[in-house]
């Protein structure tokens, strides 16, 4: 089952579109990693998500249910934090939490557990405006899984934390995950998601120009290997026979195009296998980042 | 069950209780009128003792609690109404009251029920403050003549209509701290017509003008009137009017966000 499915969803202020026929696929159980340019549609379609924009088209599907038609059931099962964190400035810690208990009746044990799990326990009966922004941040996740959802859309949820934090919120997230939590997020540090993503979709002005999981996008891209071996000439030629894509020699060098880690693993049999000595191998893979602004490139070519 | 007027009602409670301007309104009415009773003693100490007067709980007590009244009381409302607003314009809250398993509905008429249960316990205590400083006067004073005057009626009645006035006050206030983010439309709207309703009050339209109420419960305990007239029925209608207003925009709140 998919957590997230949306059909053709489309978003317009005025005449200008800010979402084109979006068909978002978020599989039960994965960690979705929605990237975008800024203006790209991501906060639009994470507010549509939440029914904090009206979809009028009825287009979206949370966990096989219409959003339109029964937002109350679903909004039970879904946690969200959205651009900054919400919560009460009056209120303290704790009993911000106890606000989401009055409506979801988990009790105090549940508020303790989550304190523990963001390590706000400390906290606990601070007014919520006297917290740092990190703690901020970290009381709007508390909000978000108070409720033990089985969805969390996330916009930005690493934003104000250091790095220390950044990497508790890693290990939340992974430990949520393995719950079997599906976790939709966006963020602008794309070396997080590429750490904790299953799943990417990227969006470029309000069009969906990827969609599927991390290795599948990371398979996309043409990498270059360099094998430094006893006779680059020969090697050379071996690869050619073996119909790998030799872009050069360079001294000893063999520079070739792979794509896939099951390519390069039998580029490496096929050398050994005809006695030919790997001194060096050197790969340069392009990361989530790299792979993200060439995207974003070749959709606006 | 999650999703229920109760339940919806009970976090209002919760988190709009944290405000101190709810202490504001159920409790400064009360302070007005034993400041007014201190007010009533020194003046009798100060000009050598009590003498009688024709009915103390409309000139004596009436007058001066009720001139504050019609000035303070939309003031009050308006301060307390922008807050139960402003806790959800801070941070944005508004997403995550429009991302809880609650009915937009639920929320909205509980949040609009708070705000009126809070106005009845505060004209309640008020209410009470002024019917115990009458007798307190009374025992203390029996020459001013508490105890030789039955007004109830004329005082229920005046705190009746004053009770209506400002919960039809307070819809029209939730109305417009929905529509403004800012504070100083709210309470500058119910400044001007607060100000707007004294001038106008003599007119036969200022009726179907919540703001002139607090002005006219004020004339009327001072006129000894007890009846229930075409601003009050004007009143009742204007609660429920500007309720559904208020909701119509609240729903649209949620979607524009």
């Amino acid at each position: 089952m998919e957590s997230i499915l949306t059909h053709q969803l489309s978003f317009k202020i005025g005449p200008k579109t800010i979402l084109d026929h979006i068909d978002l696929h978020v599989p039960d159980k994965s960690v979705y990693g929605y990237l975008g340019r800024n203006g790209a549609g991501k906060s639009t379609t994470i507010k549509l998500l939440l029914g904090l924009l009206e979809d009028r088209a009825d287009a979206i599907f949370i966990r096989g249910k219409s959003l339109k038609a029964d937002r109350s059931a679903i909004y039970a099962n879904v946690g969200n934090l959205v651009e900054a964190p919400c919560y009460y400035t009056k209120l303290t810690v704790f009993e911000n939490l106890k606000y989401l208990d009055i409506i979801h009746k988990k009790g105090n044990k549940r508020i303790d557990a989550v304190l523990e799990m963001v390590d706000l326990r400390k906290e606990k009966r601070k007014k919520a405006s006297t917290l740092s922004m990190g703690m901020k941040q970290r009381l709007g996740i508390a909000m978000a899984i108070f409720h033990d959802p089985q969805l969390l859309i996330l916009d930005e949820p690493l934003n104000g934390l250091d790095p220390q934090g950044i990497v508790e919120m890693r290990n939340l997230f992974r430990m949520l995950n393995e719950q079997g939590k599906t976790i939709f997020l966006s963020s602008h540090i794309l070396s997080e998601l590429e750490k904790i993503a299953t799943h990417i979709g990227i969006i470029e002005g309000g069009k969906m120009i990827f969609q599927g999981t991390k290795n599948e996008l990371l398979g996309q891209v043409e990498r270059e290997a360099r094998l430094r071996t006893s006779d680059a000439t020969r090697a050379a030629m071996v690869l050619n026979n073996a119909e790998f894509s030799v872009l050069r020699t360079e001294g000893q060098t063999v520079v070739v195009k792979i794509s896939g880690d099951n390519h390069f693993d039998q580029m490496i049999k096929c050398l050994v296998q005809q006695q030919i000595e790997i001194y060096g191998l050197e790969s340069h893979n392009a990361d989530l980042e790299q792979i993200f602004i060439n995207l974003i490139a070749r959709s606006n070519d | 069950m999650t999703n229920t007027f109760y339940t919806a009602f009970l976090s209002e409670k919760f988190k709009l209780l944290r405000n101190r301007q709810i202490f504001g309104v159920l409790i400064a009415p009360v302070l007005l009128i034993f400041a007014i009773d201190a007010y009533i003693i020194y003046d009798i100490i100060r000009s050598g003792g009590a003498t009688g007067v024709p009915n103390p709980w409309k000139v004596l007590l009436g007058r001066y609690v009720f001139q504050f009244f019609y000035l303070l009381y939309p003031i009050l409302i308006a301060l307390f109404v922008y807050a139960c607003c402003d806790v959800e314009y801070r941070n944005n809250n508004y997403k995550v009251l429009f991302t809880l398993p609650l009915d937009k509905s639920k929320i909205f008429f509980s949040k609009a029920v708070f705000i009126l249960l809070t106005i009845l316990f505060s004209i309640l205590f008020a209410y009470a403050a002024f019917l115990i400083s009458g007798y307190i006067l009374g025992l203390i004073y029996p020459v001013l003549g508490f105890q030789n005057h039955d007004y109830r009626l004329v005082i229920f009645f005046s705190f009746l209509k004053l009770l209506i006035t400002l919960s039809a006050i307070s819809m029209i206030q939730l109305a417009l701290s929905l529509l403004f983010k800012s504070f100083i439309y709210p309470i500058g709207i119910s400044m001007f017509m607060l100000v707007f309703s004294v001038f106008v009050a003599q007119k036969s339209f200022s009726d179907f003008i919540p703001y002139t109420g607090t002005y006219k419960a004020f004339l009327d305990i001072m006129n000894e009137n007890d009846d229930f007239g075409r601003l009050d029925y004007s009143n009742i209608a204007m609660i429920f009017l500007f309720m559904l207003l208020s909701f119509y925009i609240f729903r649209q709140k949620g979607l524009f966000r």
